[in-house]
């Protein structure tokens, strides 16, 4: 004979009272309750996300920034941020400030937190961004929700959404709610942005701190997730593209570009729109930058799920058509350029920074003129 | 403290910590040792920090892949000021 969960009536009503608890939680904890706002990037490793050096250019440095990239890990480590800062401190004859803020794992909730926390805190002259991978298919709620998602601060962002991903919120709220209350009493030590960390030991890549933010990966090619990387060697493609072939999207241009059409999920284009009113609030002149997929890479046309200019409408849509980009090059060299089917490697940041670095000069000098 | 006078102490707290006796070597990890889930992991690490007295930053431990590296990680944070 099975025994019964619980042994006694006060002890079911005591189980009761602590699930309660833990459901209302965030609730029960309102603001009182919650660290400040800067521990909920203190309290997250490098694993998934630079989010120590996050926390620092948000909450520690202070300066205004001239261009911030911000996205997942495809933007996060498709840029060269060193390279782009020393080509604008070049142009603008004075030192510029280039920062990447990346993370792992797409959705533009991500997005919205991460930039409403940086422009509540510093000036963003122009920010780069860029979320799509593959379509919609792994473009869900981003999975760092419990840390960044706070009910007592962010309630007010529910309304407006589904009743289905106002529960995702809130029950992501909930995971939170032990790590708030821990670090309200422990908080995290400060990180060492300086020190080699679990990129160094695991894929032989620097912190990306040490490189304004951007995560340049030492790994050669691997086709899939269960297969093990190729062995890096340095590359420079000897190709045709030029800065020139880069193209900034308007009525002139568009055949230049391809839009699936597809419709973005009810989540992705609220928050898309959420963002798009942000930038607008602060000022902030925004590019969305198409990075091409591997299996992209012999298109003609830049291609795209979503019909972006919709959900953004004063953003410039940048990119150069991924058949002129990788022009003459074998697949085996398209390879040395890859670190897996979306994200460059080293070599491939290098060069697509190189291509586009000029285009988005002009941008920011149309912007900001001298 | 070298390393292996640090794996010797973490020697004791294993003793202390697991029913089934654990002999560390430097190569030794969770997974050679079943005993060793994540609630006796949370165990583990705040029983080393009041040991050594040293306190460690979110997700370090969990980027060392064995004792030995975790016994430099302790000689690291207690070097530090």
């Amino acid at each position: 004979m099975m025994r019964p969960a619980f042994s006694s009536t006060r002890q079911a009503a005591a189980f009761a009272l602590l699930l309660s608890a833990l459901l209302l939680s965030p609730v029960l904890a309102w603001k009182k309750l919650l660290p400040p706002r800067e521990q909920a990037y203190a309290t997250l490793g490098w694993n998934n996300g630079a989010y120590p050096w996050i926390h620092n250019q948000i909450f520690q440095e202070t300066n205004a920034i001239d261009i911030a990239i911000l996205g997942s890990s495809h933007i996060w480590q498709d840029i060269n941020t060193p390279y782009l800062q020393q080509k604008l401190s070049e142009k603008l004859h004075r030192q510029a400030v280039v920062r990447t803020l990346g993370w792992g794992g797409c959705g533009y909730d991500a997005l919205y937190f991460v930039t409403r926390d940086l422009l509540a805190h510093r000036q963003v002259r122009l920010l780069v961004f860029y979320d799509e991978t593959a379509g919609f298919k792994s473009m869900s709620q981003n999975m760092g929700g419990p840390a960044w998602f706070r009910f007592g601060e962010d309630a007010a962002i529910l309304p407006g959404l589904a009743l289905r991903e106002q529960g995702l919120l809130y029950f992501a709220a909930i995971l939170g709610m032990p790590r708030n209350l821990l670090s309200q009493f422990r908080p995290n030590l400060p990180a060492m942005l300086d020190q080699p960390n679990c990129w160094s030991r695991n894929n032989h890549t620097q912190n990306p701190a040490t490189r304004l933010g951007s995560l340049a990966l030492h790994t050669g090619f691997s086709p899939g997730s269960t297969i093990p990387h190729l062995p890096f060697e340095s590359f420079v493609p000897a190709t045709t593209a030029r800065p020139e072939d880069v193209v900034v999207y308007t009525p002139a241009t568009q055949a230049a570009f391809k839009f699936a059409g597809t419709n973005p999920p009810a989540w992705e284009a609220d928050f898309a729109q959420r963002l798009a009113a942000l930038w607008r609030a602060n000022g902030v002149q925004s590019v969305m930058l198409s990075l091409p997929l591997f299996a992209e890479a012999r298109s003609p046309v830049i291609l795209e799920t979503a019909f972006w200019p919709k959900f953004f409408t004063d953003t410039r849509l940048l990119g150069i058509p991924p058949a002129t980009l990788f022009a003459q090059l074998t697949d085996a060299e398209l390879c040395q350029l890859y670190a897996d089917q979306v994200h460059f490697n080293e070599n491939g940041q290098t060069y697509f920074t190189s291509v586009i670095t000029p285009a988005l000069i002009q941008l920011y000098e149309n912007q900001w003129p001298q | 403290m070298n390393q292996a006078e640090v794996i010797a102490k973490i020697q004791g707290i294993f003793d202390n910590l697991f029913l089934e006796p654990v002999t560390l070597t430097p190569a030794i990890s969770a997974k050679d040792v079943p005993e060793w889930d994540s609630l006796t992991h949370i165990s583990l690490v705040v029983t080393v920090e009041k040991a050594f007295g040293v306190r460690f930053r979110v997700g370090e431990v969990e980027t060392t892949r064995n004792i030995g590296e975790f016994a430099d990680l302790i000689i690291k944070r207690q070097l530090e000021p």
